[in-house]
């Protein structure tokens, strides 16, 4: 074999040590994603707004913006509650609303590993402020995509 | 964070195909000048278009590279073979084959075991030095491919950071079925007799991953890792003593 022959070809065996793994590149957790809307006639005006799932750990801290939030659904069972506060002018409004969904395990990569798919079934919620929901998508993936809208 | 790696990867492709065009053209200019100069005047005389017979041999050939880089610690890869038809020397036209598996473990004790499957590809690949009698071709090619497997996954999580994290998930024999393409360009050079070794990048989309209700396949048979995108294929071949024009 001619020399410049044999280099080519372990340039080309070298070459294959180019590939190689690069980490996680797509997202692991999946957010129920909603989004409040004004009913027509409505004279509400929510100036910020606070999430609890767990009694003593806040989800989401007096956000303002009204447009899209994100929810995470609890992995092991098949409800969740959420306990929102809502800061309306000087007065603070709680609503609590739950869904009732499917869970789904989906194995992304060996990189990223797991997540947790979720279907939604239904949701229910108290009327303080909230007076509907409409769920857009029940399909939760790590793909974010607007899943409900709470009407006021 | 990919585009770093495949960046390299792409400039270094174009150098080494680069250098081994000029390697190749030398050596043609070096060695077969004679032989060339010969074909071009009874082209001139005669006018054929190819100067090797239609069936100009058979070859079949294994793709070492998964082996070797078994040797360096990768933990997937695939036994393949290949049987490929000359024609003309210009259009090879083959039939490749093999096994693949995987048995892989992350640093996070994630377990994915890609269960032994068989994998096909169908494809041809093109000489651009056909009418040439030179030791060296530089070739591109294209082949469709195609496999169904499946895989174990075990002990892998999840942990969203709000909730309590869920351990030990478990998602056993996972089916799939994926398709692909396969665009190649490379070198081969004969290097003893009726042996010739050579490389093959090439840039594989992926068709159709074929995930399951549970999970993307991570090892594909006969593609490499989903989500590579490129790969490399080192083959060693063997031409059939007969149908051979001798060069």
């Amino acid at each position: 074999m001619r020399y410049p022959q044999a280099i080519l070809l372990l340039m080309g065996l070298f070459l294959l040590s180019a590939c190689n793994d690069e980490g996680c590149t797509e997202p692991v957790t999946t957010y129920n994603v909603g989004a409040f809307e004004k009913i027509l006639g409505s004279e509400t005006v929510i100036s910020s707004f606070s999430v609890y799932a767990k009694p003593d750990s806040i989800m989401i801290s007096n956000q303002s913006d009204l447009k899209s939030f994100d929810l995470n659904l609890n992995p092991s069972t098949h409800a969740t509650t959420f306990e929102l506060k809502f800061q309306v002018g000087s007065v603070l409004i709680t609503d609590t609303l739950t869904f009732y969904y499917r869970n789904r395990e989906f194995f992304l990569s060996a990189d990223c590993g797991c997540s947790m798919f979720h279907y939604l079934d239904s949701a229910n919620y108290t009327g303080n402020l909230i007076q509907s929901i409409v769920i857009t998508n029940p399909e939760i993936t790590n793909e974010k995509r607007a899943n409900f809208k709470l009407l006021y | 964070m990919r585009s770093a790696p495949i960046l390299n990867f792409c400039i270094s492709l174009i150098l080494l195909l680069a250098l081994d065009i000029r390697l190749v053209q030398g050596q043609n200019n070096d060695i077969d000048e004679t032989p060339n100069t010969i074909f071009k005047k009874r082209e001139k005389q005669e006018g054929p278009r190819h100067h090797f017979p239609l069936f100009n041999g058979l070859s079949v050939g294994i793709n070492v590279a998964d082996q070797a880089m078994r040797l360096f610690g990768q933990d997937y890869g695939a036994y393949e073979g290949v049987v490929e038809a000359n024609l003309h020397n210009r259009f090879f036209p083959e039939w490749s084959f093999g096994v693949g598996s995987a048995n892989h473990t992350t640093d996070a004790e994630l377990h994915y075991r890609g269960k032994p499957a068989i994998f096909n590809r169908i494809g041809m690949s093109y000489n651009f030095s056909y009418n040439k009698l030179t030791p060296g071709q530089i070739m591109i090619g294209v082949r469709y491919g195609f496999s169904a497997y499946s895989a174990d996954i075990t002990n892998a999580s999840f942990n969203d950071g709000y909730w309590d994290p869920i351990p030990g998930i478990e998602l056993l024999d996972q089916k799939f079925k994926s398709h692909w393409i396969e665009l190649n360009a490379g070198i081969r050079v004969q290097v003893w007799k009726n042996i010739s070794m050579g490389w093959m990048a090439q840039f594989k989309p992926l068709l159709r991953e074929g995930a399951s209700f549970n999970a993307s396949p991570w090892y594909i048979p006969g593609y490499g890792v989903n989500g590579s995108g490129f790969g490399l294929s080192y083959n060693i071949y063997y031409t059939l003593p007969f149908g051979v024009k001798k060069q």
